[in-house]
């Protein structure tokens, strides 16, 4: 609009006039009322109201502009605009009911994840993400790598902003020899195999079919 | 003395029933590792809790490698379950199976467990929440 309407209007002024002037002086004199005020000077009445009409649309196109940017940035104020781990206080997330005191943690408010106790699938999972209608949720990094590759509409806001470890959970009744045998294990299992290229393998091994496009720690096999 | 005959014979009795309880009570081999559905992590067929070639992912196969390496046998020493989180099958479940001496796939290291009375292995993957 801002590139074509100068142009047109421009030739028009340029058949009003009747002049012998070339007719880019009258575009390029409208063009210049994006960058600078300059008037033309001896316009007749026909010319003199398109002037006037440009103006006003222009004035009118600005005023949107400017509407529709503060709109933006207030909605992106409004939603956190979280891009740090310090972005996130005061921000609505939706999680876990056993993830409640982590995104608390984190400064954020929980909101409780809607049929948690019916989901059964990532498909659930997300359906009960958006009824939340919150603009964040907190989960496992690889849930959420898994749910941005499907959904396009999902990304990662921040990666990590709690750290843990996983393990195996024994019974308190488990036997000793059993446990240390198998810590002796894993550790032998992860310097023959690093984490990184089991959850490659692991991910290669699931033929995960990928929808959406983006950058990510993970590689995938894509189908 | 007869009081004293009897009381004895109650004693043995409770005695017994202890011992009984304690037998039953204690995991025999096979011992069973559950684990339930979680992204890459875990994977199984949870209508099928004992089908092995169904069971998946980063974690069955580390801990898998990881019995190889200390020489315990999978179907001998110790065999996979199925089982989703807090059924019967877990070692969080109410009514644990006596067999199931743990459980793994994407289960945290935390003080809280610790607390609860169940120990922790050293770690088999590092992870994170994020916030999408």
């Amino acid at each position: 609009m801002l590139l074509l309407l100068p142009l047109l209007l421009g030739l028009v002024v340029y058949v009003f006039q009747e002049r012998d002037q070339y007719y880019l002086n009258y575009v390029h004199n409208f063009f210049s009322y994006i960058f600078k005020i300059e008037f033309l000077e001896r316009l007749n009445l026909e010319s003199r109201v398109l002037e006037l009409a440009f103006q006003i649309s222009m004035s009118i196109i600005m005023t949107l502009y400017v509407a529709r940017l503060t709109n933006a940035l207030t909605q992106q104020k409004t939603f956190g605009g979280v891009n740090t781990i310090e972005d996130l206080k005061g921000v609505r997330i939706t999680s876990a009911d056993f993830f409640q005191t982590y995104v608390e943690i984190v400064g954020g408010r929980f909101i409780p994840l809607p049929i948690s106790e019916a989901i059964e699938s990532d498909e659930d999972l997300v359906a009960s993400i958006r009824s939340s209608e919150s603009p964040y949720f907190m989960f496992d990094t690889l849930i959420i790598y898994h749910l941005a590759k499907r959904n396009c509409d999902i990304s990662l806001a921040v990666k990590d902003v709690i750290k843990f470890d996983c393990g195996v959970v024994w019974a308190s009744d488990a036997p000793q020899e059993i446990k240390t045998k198998m810590d002796y294990g894993l550790i032998k299992a992860l310097e023959a195999k690093s984490q990184f290229v089991r959850m490659t393998e692991a991910i290669e091994s699931f033929g995960v079919t990928v929808d959406c496009p983006g950058p990510d720690g993970y590689t995938y096999h894509v189908r | 003395m007869l009081y004293m005959k009897q009381l004895f014979i109650w004693l043995c009795f409770l005695i017994f029933l202890l011992f009984a309880r304690k037998i039953h009570a204690t995991p025999q081999k096979p011992y069973v590792l559950t684990f339930g559905i979680f992204s890459y992590v875990s994977d199984c067929n949870p209508n099928d809790s004992s089908n092995f070639s169904a069971m998946r992912g980063y974690e069955p196969t580390l801990v898998l490698d990881a019995m190889r390496l200390a020489n315990l046998t999978y179907g001998v020493d110790i065999i996979f379950y199925c089982a989703v989180y807090e059924s019967e099958y877990t070692v969080f479940g109410p009514n644990r199976n006596t067999s199931t001496i743990g459980s793994f796939g994407g289960l945290f290291i935390s003080a809280d467990q610790a607390k609860q009375g169940y120990t922790l292995s050293l770690l088999t993957m590092d992870s994170g929440l994020s916030i999408g």
